[in-house]
Protein backbone atom coordinates (compact mmCIF):
# COMPACT_ATOMS: atom_id res chain seq x y z
CA UNK A 1 0.00 0.00 0.00
CA UNK A 2 1.30 3.74 -0.60
CA UNK A 3 2.72 5.15 2.49
CA UNK A 4 4.64 7.91 0.99
CA UNK A 5 5.14 10.09 -1.90
CA UNK A 6 7.56 12.57 -3.01
CA UNK A 7 8.79 14.60 -6.40
CA UNK A 8 11.39 16.63 -7.68
CA UNK A 9 11.88 18.42 -11.04
CA UNK A 10 14.98 20.41 -12.01
CA UNK A 11 14.98 23.93 -11.41
CA UNK A 12 15.52 24.97 -15.18
CA UNK A 13 12.23 26.31 -16.89
CA UNK A 14 11.95 26.22 -20.84
CA UNK A 15 8.99 28.48 -22.04
CA UNK A 16 7.28 27.69 -24.80
CA UNK A 17 8.89 30.64 -27.18
CA UNK A 18 11.97 28.91 -26.15
CA UNK A 19 10.91 25.82 -27.68
CA UNK A 20 8.86 26.93 -30.68
CA UNK A 21 12.03 29.22 -32.17
CA UNK A 22 13.98 25.83 -32.79
CA UNK A 23 10.92 24.43 -34.46
CA UNK A 24 9.13 27.22 -36.56
CA UNK A 25 6.17 27.80 -34.18
CA UNK A 26 5.01 29.59 -31.77
CA UNK A 27 3.97 29.58 -28.08
CA UNK A 28 -0.10 29.30 -29.38
CA UNK A 29 0.71 26.27 -31.50
CA UNK A 30 2.34 24.55 -28.60
CA UNK A 31 -0.21 25.04 -26.09
CA UNK A 32 -2.97 24.13 -28.13
CA UNK A 33 -1.89 20.76 -29.55
CA UNK A 34 0.03 19.56 -25.64
CA UNK A 35 -1.71 22.04 -23.00
CA UNK A 36 1.99 22.32 -22.18
CA UNK A 37 2.63 25.99 -21.08
CA UNK A 38 6.57 25.36 -20.15
CA UNK A 39 8.67 22.25 -18.91
CA UNK A 40 11.88 21.52 -16.66
CA UNK A 41 14.95 20.48 -17.99
CA UNK A 42 17.70 18.96 -16.26
CA UNK A 43 21.16 21.50 -16.78
CA UNK A 44 24.48 19.25 -18.09
CA UNK A 45 25.98 17.46 -15.13
CA UNK A 46 22.29 16.80 -13.85
CA UNK A 47 21.33 12.87 -14.73
CA UNK A 48 18.26 10.63 -13.77
CA UNK A 49 19.88 9.12 -10.84
CA UNK A 50 20.09 12.85 -9.13
CA UNK A 51 16.70 13.79 -10.26
CA UNK A 52 15.94 10.61 -8.46
CA UNK A 53 17.40 10.49 -5.28
CA UNK A 54 16.05 13.71 -4.75
CA UNK A 55 12.88 12.56 -5.02
CA UNK A 56 13.49 9.36 -3.45
CA UNK A 57 14.52 11.35 0.11
CA UNK A 58 11.07 13.19 -0.07
CA UNK A 59 9.71 9.45 -0.62
CA UNK A 60 11.29 9.03 2.62
CA UNK A 61 10.47 11.91 4.29
CA UNK A 62 6.71 11.84 3.74
CA UNK A 63 6.44 7.99 4.66
CA UNK A 64 9.02 8.83 7.56
CA UNK A 65 11.23 6.39 7.54
CA UNK A 66 14.74 5.87 6.69
CA UNK A 67 15.26 2.52 5.60
CA UNK A 68 13.50 0.25 3.20
CA UNK A 69 13.92 -3.17 1.87
CA UNK A 70 13.72 -2.74 -2.13
CA UNK A 71 14.75 0.23 -4.24
CA UNK A 72 13.13 0.12 -7.72
CA UNK A 73 13.73 2.73 -10.70
CA UNK A 74 11.29 2.75 -13.00
CA UNK A 75 13.32 4.86 -16.40
CA UNK A 76 14.27 4.77 -19.88
CA UNK A 77 17.34 7.35 -19.20
CA UNK A 78 19.79 5.42 -17.14
CA UNK A 79 22.79 7.07 -15.88
CA UNK A 80 24.99 3.92 -18.25
CA UNK A 81 24.15 1.26 -19.81
CA UNK A 82 25.68 -1.07 -16.81
CA UNK A 83 25.34 -0.85 -13.83
CA UNK A 84 21.81 -0.15 -13.50
CA UNK A 85 21.21 3.56 -12.10
CA UNK A 86 19.39 2.41 -8.71
CA UNK A 87 22.20 0.87 -6.60
CA UNK A 88 23.83 4.18 -6.98
CA UNK A 89 20.52 5.73 -5.87
CA UNK A 90 20.39 3.63 -3.02
CA UNK A 91 23.76 4.53 -2.06
CA UNK A 92 23.33 8.15 -2.36
CA UNK A 93 20.21 7.67 0.11
CA UNK A 94 21.88 5.59 2.54
CA UNK A 95 20.28 2.42 1.81
CA UNK A 96 21.49 -0.99 1.83
CA UNK A 97 19.26 -2.76 -0.11
CA UNK A 98 18.48 -4.85 -3.64
CA UNK A 99 18.17 -2.29 -6.12
CA UNK A 100 17.60 -2.55 -9.97
CA UNK A 101 16.14 -0.47 -12.69
CA UNK A 102 13.04 -1.33 -14.93
CA UNK A 103 12.43 0.02 -18.19
CA UNK A 104 8.41 0.36 -19.51
CA UNK A 105 9.15 3.65 -20.95
CA UNK A 106 6.10 6.24 -20.18
CA UNK A 107 4.26 2.79 -18.48
CA UNK A 108 7.58 2.51 -16.05
CA UNK A 109 5.73 3.87 -13.03
CA UNK A 110 2.43 1.40 -13.32
CA UNK A 111 4.85 -1.66 -13.88
CA UNK A 112 6.78 -0.55 -11.16
CA UNK A 113 3.87 -0.43 -9.25
CA UNK A 114 2.85 -3.80 -10.18
CA UNK A 115 6.47 -4.84 -9.33
CA UNK A 116 6.91 -3.70 -6.19
CA UNK A 117 3.33 -4.90 -4.70
CA UNK A 118 4.47 -8.25 -5.74
CA UNK A 119 7.68 -8.03 -3.79
CA UNK A 120 5.77 -7.41 -1.07
CA UNK A 121 2.82 -10.04 -1.46
CA UNK A 122 5.89 -12.41 -1.69
CA UNK A 123 7.21 -11.51 0.94
CA UNK A 124 10.22 -10.54 -0.53
CA UNK A 125 10.02 -6.93 0.84
CA UNK A 126 8.44 -5.59 3.79
CA UNK A 127 8.67 -2.04 2.14
CA UNK A 128 9.67 -0.81 -1.63
CA UNK A 129 11.06 2.68 -2.40
CA UNK A 130 9.79 2.75 -6.00
CA UNK A 131 10.98 5.93 -8.22
CA UNK A 132 10.03 6.95 -11.74
CA UNK A 133 12.40 9.05 -13.33
CA UNK A 134 13.58 10.58 -16.54
CA UNK A 135 15.79 12.94 -18.35
CA UNK A 136 13.91 12.73 -21.36
CA UNK A 137 15.57 15.92 -22.92
CA UNK A 138 19.18 13.94 -23.42
CA UNK A 139 17.09 11.89 -26.12
CA UNK A 140 15.09 14.73 -27.24
CA UNK A 141 15.73 16.59 -30.62
CA UNK A 142 15.04 20.40 -30.12
CA UNK A 143 14.26 21.07 -33.89
CA UNK A 144 11.13 18.08 -34.14
CA UNK A 145 8.12 19.37 -33.71
CA UNK A 146 6.31 16.01 -32.59
CA UNK A 147 8.75 15.65 -29.84
CA UNK A 148 10.50 18.74 -28.73
CA UNK A 149 7.61 20.64 -27.02
CA UNK A 150 6.48 17.27 -24.87
CA UNK A 151 9.60 15.81 -23.34
CA UNK A 152 10.35 16.75 -19.98
CA UNK A 153 12.70 16.12 -17.05
CA UNK A 154 11.50 15.07 -13.67
CA UNK A 155 11.58 12.38 -10.84
CA UNK A 156 8.42 10.95 -8.66
CA UNK A 157 8.67 8.24 -6.00
CA UNK A 158 6.65 6.61 -3.55
CA UNK A 159 7.18 4.00 -0.33
CA UNK A 160 5.11 0.87 -0.61
CA UNK A 161 4.93 -1.28 2.50
CA UNK A 162 2.89 -4.39 3.13
CA UNK A 163 -0.93 -3.36 4.75
CA UNK A 164 -4.40 -5.14 4.17
CA UNK A 165 -6.61 -4.89 1.46
CA UNK A 166 -9.23 -2.79 3.09
CA UNK A 167 -6.84 0.12 4.00
CA UNK A 168 -6.61 3.18 2.07
CA UNK A 169 -3.73 3.43 0.08
CA UNK A 170 -4.01 -0.24 -1.22
CA UNK A 171 -3.41 -0.84 -4.38
CA UNK A 172 -5.90 -2.78 -5.99
CA UNK A 173 -5.44 -5.23 -9.60
CA UNK A 174 -3.18 -4.43 -12.10
CA UNK A 175 -3.83 -4.69 -15.86
CA UNK A 176 -0.89 -4.41 -18.11
CA UNK A 177 -0.48 -5.05 -21.46
CA UNK A 178 2.45 -4.79 -24.12
CA UNK A 179 2.17 -5.09 -28.00
CA UNK A 180 6.16 -5.08 -28.91
CA UNK A 181 4.90 -4.98 -32.91
CA UNK A 182 4.77 -1.14 -32.53
CA UNK A 183 8.11 -0.57 -31.53
CA UNK A 184 8.97 1.49 -34.77
CA UNK A 185 6.10 4.05 -33.75
CA UNK A 186 7.41 5.35 -30.88
CA UNK A 187 11.30 4.67 -30.00
CA UNK A 188 14.72 5.61 -29.73
CA UNK A 189 17.77 3.30 -30.69
CA UNK A 190 20.92 3.64 -29.20
CA UNK A 191 22.95 6.63 -29.38
CA UNK A 192 20.06 8.22 -31.45
CA UNK A 193 16.81 10.48 -29.99
CA UNK A 194 13.31 9.94 -29.94
CA UNK A 195 11.39 9.50 -33.12
CA UNK A 196 7.63 9.64 -32.77
CA UNK A 197 4.56 8.74 -35.17
CA UNK A 198 1.97 11.35 -33.41
CA UNK A 199 -1.11 9.82 -35.52
CA UNK A 200 -0.83 6.39 -34.20
CA UNK A 201 0.51 6.88 -31.05
CA UNK A 202 -2.36 9.25 -29.91
CA UNK A 203 -4.62 6.40 -31.58
CA UNK A 204 -3.21 4.05 -29.74
CA UNK A 205 -2.75 5.51 -26.56
CA UNK A 206 -6.46 6.66 -25.79
CA UNK A 207 -7.73 3.64 -27.27
CA UNK A 208 -5.61 0.84 -24.84
CA UNK A 209 -5.61 3.77 -21.94
CA UNK A 210 -9.70 3.64 -22.40
CA UNK A 211 -10.14 -0.48 -22.22
CA UNK A 212 -7.22 -0.41 -19.71
CA UNK A 213 -8.91 1.75 -17.17
CA UNK A 214 -12.39 0.07 -17.80
CA UNK A 215 -11.03 -3.57 -17.08
CA UNK A 216 -8.56 -2.12 -13.89
CA UNK A 217 -11.48 -0.66 -12.24
CA UNK A 218 -13.96 -3.42 -13.04
CA UNK A 219 -11.34 -6.39 -11.95
CA UNK A 220 -11.43 -4.20 -8.59
CA UNK A 221 -15.67 -4.27 -8.25
CA UNK A 222 -16.15 -0.72 -8.75
CA UNK A 223 -18.04 1.09 -12.07
CA UNK A 224 -16.58 3.78 -13.74
CA UNK A 225 -18.84 6.14 -12.14
CA UNK A 226 -17.22 5.25 -8.95
CA UNK A 227 -14.17 7.42 -9.53
CA UNK A 228 -13.19 10.33 -7.92
CA UNK A 229 -9.76 10.92 -9.74
CA UNK A 230 -8.09 9.94 -13.05
CA UNK A 231 -4.35 10.17 -12.66
CA UNK A 232 -3.06 9.45 -16.43
CA UNK A 233 0.28 9.61 -17.90
CA UNK A 234 1.13 12.98 -18.84
CA UNK A 235 1.27 12.87 -21.91
CA UNK A 236 -0.63 15.57 -23.85
CA UNK A 237 -3.77 17.04 -22.29
CA UNK A 238 -5.60 16.07 -25.21
CA UNK A 239 -4.90 12.34 -24.94
CA UNK A 240 -6.20 12.45 -21.33
CA UNK A 241 -9.10 14.78 -21.89
CA UNK A 242 -9.95 12.33 -24.56
CA UNK A 243 -9.55 9.12 -22.21
CA UNK A 244 -12.07 11.20 -20.01
CA UNK A 245 -14.57 11.40 -22.69
CA UNK A 246 -14.24 7.87 -23.96
CA UNK A 247 -14.88 7.18 -19.98
CA UNK A 248 -17.66 9.00 -19.48
CA UNK A 249 -16.32 10.70 -17.28
CA UNK A 250 -16.16 14.41 -16.76
CA UNK A 251 -12.86 16.16 -17.46
CA UNK A 252 -12.62 17.96 -13.73
CA UNK A 253 -11.98 14.23 -12.71
CA UNK A 254 -8.83 14.85 -14.57
CA UNK A 255 -5.19 15.06 -12.08
CA UNK A 256 -3.06 17.28 -14.21
CA UNK A 257 0.08 19.14 -13.73
CA UNK A 258 1.15 18.88 -17.70
CA UNK A 259 1.07 22.74 -18.44
CA UNK A 260 3.62 23.08 -15.70
CA UNK A 261 6.08 20.13 -16.11
CA UNK A 262 5.52 18.72 -19.92
CA UNK A 263 5.80 14.61 -20.17
CA UNK A 264 8.08 13.37 -18.02
CA UNK A 265 7.94 9.61 -18.73
CA UNK A 266 8.26 7.46 -15.45
CA UNK A 267 7.66 10.49 -13.55
CA UNK A 268 4.86 11.53 -14.76
CA UNK A 269 2.00 9.95 -12.42
CA UNK A 270 4.30 10.39 -9.35
CA UNK A 271 5.01 14.21 -10.14
CA UNK A 272 1.04 14.46 -10.65
CA UNK A 273 0.09 12.48 -7.56
CA UNK A 274 2.17 14.87 -5.42
CA UNK A 275 0.85 17.79 -7.16
CA UNK A 276 -2.56 16.66 -6.54
CA UNK A 277 -1.92 16.72 -3.10
CA UNK A 278 -0.51 19.99 -2.21
CA UNK A 279 -3.12 21.44 -4.54
CA UNK A 280 -5.87 20.19 -2.70
CA UNK A 281 -6.86 17.81 -5.84
CA UNK A 282 -6.33 14.39 -3.92
CA UNK A 283 -8.35 13.80 -0.69
CA UNK A 284 -8.02 10.82 1.46
CA UNK A 285 -10.69 7.79 0.64
CA UNK A 286 -11.45 8.69 -2.91
CA UNK A 287 -11.21 6.38 -5.60
CA UNK A 288 -8.24 7.49 -7.98
CA UNK A 289 -7.22 5.59 -11.36
CA UNK A 290 -3.79 5.14 -12.35
CA UNK A 291 -2.90 4.90 -16.11
CA UNK A 292 -0.32 4.93 -18.45
CA UNK A 293 0.97 4.66 -21.83
CA UNK A 294 4.45 4.31 -23.48
CA UNK A 295 6.96 2.98 -26.09
CA UNK A 296 6.87 -0.33 -26.61
CA UNK A 297 3.81 -0.22 -26.93
CA UNK A 298 2.98 -0.76 -23.04
CA UNK A 299 0.30 -0.05 -21.35
CA UNK A 300 -1.56 -0.49 -17.68
CA UNK A 301 -3.94 0.63 -15.50
CA UNK A 302 -5.15 -0.25 -11.59
CA UNK A 303 -7.41 1.76 -8.59
CA UNK A 304 -6.57 2.51 -5.36
CA UNK A 305 -8.49 4.34 -2.63
CA UNK A 306 -6.50 7.28 -1.93
CA UNK A 307 -4.01 7.37 1.66
CA UNK A 308 -3.41 10.17 3.83
CA UNK A 309 -0.13 10.99 2.66
CA UNK A 310 1.84 14.47 3.89
CA UNK A 311 3.53 15.45 0.73
CA UNK A 312 6.23 18.50 0.07
CA UNK A 313 5.20 21.03 -2.63
CA UNK A 314 7.00 20.07 -6.14
CA UNK A 315 9.49 22.60 -6.47
CA UNK B 1 -28.19 9.66 -44.54
CA UNK B 2 -30.07 12.86 -42.92
CA UNK B 3 -30.23 11.14 -39.20
CA UNK B 4 -26.22 10.61 -39.62
CA UNK B 5 -25.68 14.05 -40.95
CA UNK B 6 -27.54 15.19 -37.20
CA UNK B 7 -25.67 13.29 -35.52
CA UNK B 8 -22.14 13.59 -36.99
CA UNK B 9 -23.14 17.74 -37.28
CA UNK B 10 -23.60 17.56 -33.24
CA UNK B 11 -20.08 15.72 -32.88
CA UNK B 12 -18.51 18.24 -34.98
CA UNK B 13 -20.22 20.97 -32.84
CA UNK B 14 -18.04 20.13 -29.92
CA UNK B 15 -14.54 21.42 -31.99
CA UNK B 16 -15.52 23.66 -34.46
CA UNK B 17 -16.07 27.07 -34.25
CA UNK B 18 -19.31 27.77 -36.51
CA UNK B 19 -22.66 26.78 -34.57
CA UNK B 20 -24.17 23.15 -35.04
CA UNK B 21 -26.98 24.77 -37.74
CA UNK B 22 -24.13 26.24 -40.07
CA UNK B 23 -22.75 23.12 -39.98
CA UNK B 24 -23.91 21.59 -43.84
CA UNK B 25 -23.20 18.80 -45.85
CA UNK B 26 -21.06 20.86 -48.40
CA UNK B 27 -19.13 22.91 -45.19
CA UNK B 28 -14.95 21.86 -45.44
CA UNK B 29 -13.83 20.52 -42.36
CA UNK B 30 -10.58 22.23 -42.52
CA UNK B 31 -10.99 25.49 -42.99
CA UNK B 32 -14.66 25.88 -43.20
CA UNK B 33 -14.92 24.23 -39.77
CA UNK B 34 -11.13 25.02 -38.15
CA UNK B 35 -10.74 21.60 -37.16
CA UNK B 36 -6.81 20.55 -37.08
CA UNK B 37 -5.26 17.71 -37.20
CA UNK B 38 -5.46 16.35 -33.75
CA UNK B 39 -9.35 17.14 -33.56
CA UNK B 40 -9.49 14.53 -36.60
CA UNK B 41 -7.93 12.06 -34.20
CA UNK B 42 -10.99 12.78 -31.57
CA UNK B 43 -13.08 13.01 -33.92
CA UNK B 44 -12.55 9.77 -35.24
CA UNK B 45 -12.80 8.87 -31.55
CA UNK B 46 -15.99 10.40 -31.29
CA UNK B 47 -17.56 8.78 -34.68
CA UNK B 48 -16.45 5.56 -32.93
CA UNK B 49 -18.22 5.63 -29.97
CA UNK B 50 -21.51 7.29 -31.84
CA UNK B 51 -21.54 4.90 -34.40
CA UNK B 52 -19.93 1.69 -32.36
CA UNK B 53 -18.07 1.31 -35.92
CA UNK B 54 -14.02 1.22 -36.03
CA UNK B 55 -13.65 3.92 -38.04
CA UNK B 56 -10.40 4.18 -40.11
CA UNK B 57 -8.33 7.48 -39.07
CA UNK B 58 -6.78 7.59 -42.55
CA UNK B 59 -10.59 7.83 -44.04
CA UNK B 60 -11.27 10.26 -41.92
CA UNK B 61 -8.19 12.00 -42.54
CA UNK B 62 -8.76 12.03 -46.08
CA UNK B 63 -12.27 13.85 -46.01
CA UNK B 64 -12.60 16.98 -47.29
CA UNK B 65 -16.27 17.88 -46.31
CA UNK B 66 -18.73 16.20 -43.77
CA UNK B 67 -20.54 14.69 -46.55
CA UNK B 68 -17.10 12.67 -46.86
CA UNK B 69 -17.96 11.79 -43.58
CA UNK B 70 -21.16 10.99 -43.46
CA UNK B 71 -20.80 8.60 -46.36
CA UNK B 72 -18.17 6.79 -43.91
CA UNK B 73 -20.82 5.38 -42.04
CA UNK B 74 -21.72 1.56 -42.76
CA UNK B 75 -25.78 2.21 -44.30
CA UNK B 76 -26.69 0.04 -41.12
CA UNK B 77 -26.15 2.71 -38.61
Amino acid sequence: MLAGLGAWAPPHEVSNDEVAALIGRDDEWIRARTGIGSRRRAIPGTSTGTLAVAAGRRALRSAGVSTVDHVVLATTTPDRITPATAPAIASALGLSAPAFDLNAACTGFVYGLAVASSLIMARAAESVLLIGADTLSSITDPTDPMTAPLLADGAGAVILRAGHAKELGALHTFDLHSEGEHLGLLKAEHGDRVVMQGRQVFMSAVQNMTASSAAAVEAAGYALSDLDRVIGHQANIRILHAIADQLGLPPDRLVTNIERFGNTSAASIPLAMADGVTANQLHPGELVLVTAFGAGFTWGSTTLRWPELAVENVN
Amino acid sequence: MNENFRRLSKILERWSKVAGEDITPQSEIDDGLDIDSITRLELVLAMNKEFGHDFDDVDVFAARTVHDLVKLVPESD
